[in-house]
């Protein structure tokens, strides 16, 4: 756990720590390292570093990983290979991606599409797999529950418990 | 165990202008704009919090009857409709970029027993409470 404390979260200092935030969206298919994410926002790599998890409760490098898992999802729910996903998202190990998939998501990438593409029965939906459940239903956009019992059947989570 | 708020409604009467308006002069980003159908799924929220989206719902859905529709858009042009409290860093600073910006206030920074405050209006008349964070020591 980082030390919160002491960081003055000041107009300056949070303008630093959303411009490297920035950086990361705009970068996250290239190398960023926490050095040079640290000189692009002009402060020491230990200040940036606790003022970026001040500020986002994660380290750079968890928000960045969390960016491309999210870019990642969004790639393979619109039917991109797994490989160009890797690759998209800034990888260059498909073995490292896969396992970094597989922690934050509970299931590898190859599993996670065939869940997402068979809630998705028009490519042109592929947002609607993204938008609350409660909102396609109350707009009349419910197409979920049909694509369900159209797609490949999934496993029943009502009554799951975590382990 | 719920842990989190994720999302929260904000009806809004345009939904063009109010993505104009919370991202050039709220300075907020957009997190979502997509269409299915004539349904427009926006949404936006702070750069400094990530994890919240504020979802700008149109008075109209497609499964919108005429008559919810006109209630809510009587309803978020009279200022029935509260958005929420939203906290800044330095609440004086943030009404003046604001007032420069064209934002409205009804009510400028005053104290309350909580800390400063002051109350403005979205482009649609959505009531927002601005407030200061607390100084961290």
């Amino acid at each position: 756990m980082i030390a919160a404390q002491h960081i003055s979260l000041s107009r300056s200092n949070l303008r630093r720590a959303v411009r490297a935030r920035d950086l990361i969206h705009a970068s996250y298919q290239s190398t960023l390292t926490l050095d040079g994410m640290a000189r692009e926002a002009g402060l020491s790599r230990y200040f940036f570093l606790r003022l970026f998890s001040a500020v986002y409760g994660a380290t750079p490098h968890d928000y960045l990983t969390g960016v491309r898992v999210d870019v990642a999802k969004r790639a393979l729910a619109a039917g991109a290979s797994v490989t160009e996903t890797c690759l998209e998202v800034g990888f260059s190990s498909l073995g490292s991606f896969s396992s970094l998939f597989a922690r934050r998501t509970g299931l590898s990438p190859r599993d996670w599409q065939r869940r997402a593409r068979c809630t998705i029965p028009v490519p042109r939906l592929v947002q609607s797999a993204f938008v609350p459940a409660c909102f396609l239903l109350f707009h009349g956009l419910g197409n979920f529950g049909e694509a369900q019992r159209a797609g490949p059947a999934l496993p029943d989570v009502s009554t799951r418990r975590r382990q | 165990m719920i842990v989190k708020l994720t999302h929260a409604t904000v009806y809004v009467l345009d939904q063009d202008r109010a993505r104009a308006f919370y991202t050039d002069k709220l300075g907020f980003e957009v997190r979502d704009d997509a269409r299915m159908g004539d349904f427009r799924w926006l949404t936006v929220g702070p750069k400094t919090q990530p994890d919240v989206r504020i979802i700008l719902m149109p008075v109209r859905g497609p499964a919108t009857s005429a008559e919810a529709t006109a209630a809510l858009r009587a309803a978020v042009e009279s200022g029935a409709l509260g958005g929420g409290v939203l906290e800044c860093e330095d609440i004086h600073s943030t009404y003046e970029d604001l007032r420069a910006r064209g934002v409205e206030f009804p009510s400028p920074p005053k104290q309350m027993p909580y800390g400063l405050a002051a109350v403005f209006k979205d482009d649609s008349g959505n009531y927002f409470s601005l407030s200061e964070v607390e100084r961290r020591k």
